[in-house]
């Protein structure tokens, strides 16, 4: 399962992340996909809307849950930041909407922060003190849907601005741009939201019941009892569940059940500190 | 430390906004219309952002004084609270606050003025030689924040212009210089919430050691500020009952007690959705799997147990201060 999904617009803005994890293509319909054991990017292709279906596509593709950190990483325009500047998204919106979106960000903040404003064609005026982009608000409606918005985020590195125009960059240069930048980025944002995720990912992490599934026949909903049972026991047990020999007396699912509820009555509160 | 401020664009001009913006310069700032576009809002998670709580700084729209149920009385005929502030600096297992709310981004209503106007209506409207008493501390630690905030410094004077009137801070924090710079209001209760030692080890995180809370507790007693002790919720776990006599013991040592204003006791106890909100925030918590049951919609101890607990504590205050100062708390949340 995916621990950090990356959502590009343009492959020239994939690339860098490709090599730095070591990425390797998937076979899929509509949307370019790249992928290692944990870290999954998909390239959208330019617009909101693209940037939204491809971001759901990523989350069907590998069944992303809500302990997934998602991360829009590309380019964009600001009227004043220099070149090469990390930003990372504090509010979005729209340009046709009045709704904005605040990301959360439950990290301590090392990188300027600003307000992307999501258009459908390439900004040149930059009339508000804001980044402008393309994709961001799109991006973000499709992946709070799948993650906490404490762990879905936009990156964006300035590309263009009122001096230095949007086509002096061809697709090396942005290569190059995002890849100048990357390694802030991990360490600045993207792996403190991994580590912060884990509290999510130990709390999901699902007890294995085939032990008992193997030697009873559990119904599905039991087989749901049986889990909860035995991840309560290991709550209040300092992490330890009981061995199926234990219940060898018992005759069916059902009177496992019976016993898992008898034993769990009976710990008393451990508190680790 | 607050590096992230969200600003609602009503309380910008504000002066008290402005005064918190300058002390948090390096702070980014972000502007929105309405802090409910934020706050509270679906698919946040309160676990998550209690690592880095942002600030959001907003003005109180409509009530602002709530009547308080009876049975949160120490002794008072007409019982209120409000809520300068939503979401604690503090981060105990056992709060209600990660049931109530999505978010645990601070959010601090800067119109105080309109606080104390409602509470002056209320002092005013009551019927003479009924005793008021004004609850702070239900959404937030009455003093935790009150280097940030300086509501304590600014409520104290209301109260000041209305002594038939009682105001009850409740704390866990040591931040009491504000109340150690100024001469003790007999009508103002400082109350400090309490629970045993292991309970207070495991639960209570980021509060000052209960040590700590003594001593300050001591030190206002001694400069001459009513104090008040609440144990609520009670805690249940093995030797609670000489643990919370030891916690009793510590405590008193401190404090003259002939001088504690009340004290309170109550059991846990939540309704339940914020219960299952806050299992699911921590599916691994012992204290949200133990010995619960749920009572028309009230999760809490068996009633086996809570008995046992309240008056295992009973006894143990009884040895200190009169019966008639302590009250059992025994409906509502924790």
């Amino acid at each position: 399962m995916s621990k950090l999904c990356l959502v590009t617009a343009l492959s020239c803005e994939a690339r860098p992340w490709i090599e730095h994890y070591g990425l390797k293509p998937i076979a899929s319909f509509g949307f370019k996909a790249y992928t290692s054991d944990d870290i999954a990017l998909v390239v959208s292709g330019i617009g909101q809307n693209a940037c939204a279906a491809a971001t759901g596509f990523l989350a069907g593709h590998f069944q992303t849950g809500p302990e997934c950190v998602w991360i829009n990483a590309g380019i964009a325009g600001h009227p004043d930041l220099p070149r090469g500047t990390v930003v990372v998204v504090n509010k979005s919106r729209y340009v046709n909407q009045s709704e904005f979106h605040y990301p959360s960000i439950p990290i301590p903040l090392k990188l300027f922060s600003a307000e992307c404003l999501t258009v459908d064609t390439v900004e040149s005026e930059y009339a508000d003190q804001m980044l402008y982009d393309m994709e961001c608000a799109g991006y973000f409606g499709a992946a709070r849907r799948f993650s906490p918005v404490d762990l879905v985020h936009a990156v964006k590195v300035v590309s263009d601005n009122r001096v230095h125009s949007w086509s002096d960059l061809d697709r090396h240069a942005i290569s190059d741009l995002i890849n100048s930048r990357l390694e802030t980025i991990i360490q600045t944002f993207i792996n403190p939201l991994l580590d912060l995720a884990t509290i999510i990912r130990d709390d999901n992490a699902e007890i294995d019941v085939h032990e008992f599934t193997d030697r009873w026949h559990f119904t599905v909903t039991n087989t749901h009892r049986l889990r909860a049972l035995l991840f309560d026991i290991a709550a209040v047990n300092a992490g330890k569940i009981p061995f199926p020999d234990e219940f060898n007396k018992c005759h069916s699912a059902r009177e496992v059940i019976n016993q898992l509820n008898t034993r769990l009555d009976s710990l008393k509160p451990t508190w680790s500190e | 430390m607050i590096d992230l401020i969200y600003l609602e664009r009503e309380a910008i001009d504000h002066p008290r906004t402005q005064k918190i913006l300058n002390q948090y310069p390096r702070a980014e700032v972000v502007e929105c219309e309405r802090y409910g576009e934020l706050f509270n809002r679906s698919g946040q998670n309160f676990r998550l952002q209690k690592n880095r709580p942002a600030l959001i700084l907003a003005i109180k729209h409509g009530t602002k004084v709530l009547p308080a149920p009876q049975e949160y009385s120490v002794g008072g005929k007409n019982n209120y609270y409000f809520s300068h502030m939503l979401n604690c600096l503090y981060d105990c297992r056992y709060c209600f606050l990660q049931g109530i709310y999505r978010s645990a981004n601070y959010v601090l209503y800067v119109n105080y003025e309109e606080f104390f106007d409602s509470i002056r209506g209320l002092a005013a409207s009551a019927p003479p030689g009924d005793e008021n008493w004004f609850f702070s501390g239900y959404d937030c630690d009455s003093l935790a924040l009150e280097p940030l905030t300086g509501f304590v410094e600014s409520v104290l004077p209301v109260f000041e212009e209305l002594p038939s009137n009682w105001l009850e801070l409740r704390t866990k924090s040591t931040q009491i210089r504000s109340l150690l710079s100024r001469e003790p209001l007999s009508n103002v209760v400082v109350a400090f919430s309490f629970t045993t030692e292991p309970a207070s080890r495991t639960l209570e995180h980021k509060v000052p050691n209960s040590e700590r809370r003594m001593d300050a507790l001591a030190a206002l007693q001694r400069h001459g500020w009513p104090v008040a002790l609440r144990f609520d919720p009670l805690i249940y776990h093995p030797n609670f009952k000489s643990e919370f006599a030891a916690l009793c013991e510590r405590i008193f040592s401190h404090l003259n007690s002939s001088l504690v204003h009340s004290v309170s006791v109550g059991g846990f106890r939540l309704p339940r959705d914020f219960y299952k909100r806050m299992r699911k925030l921590y599916p691994k918590e012992p204290l949200f799997i133990h010995c619960l049951e749920d009572n028309n919609g009230m999760v809490g101890y068996c009633a086996e147990i809570e008995a046992d607990l309240l008056e295992a504590a009973s006894n143990s205050i009884e040895q200190y201060v009169d019966k008639d100062s302590i009250y059992r708390i025994e409906e509502g949340a924790s």
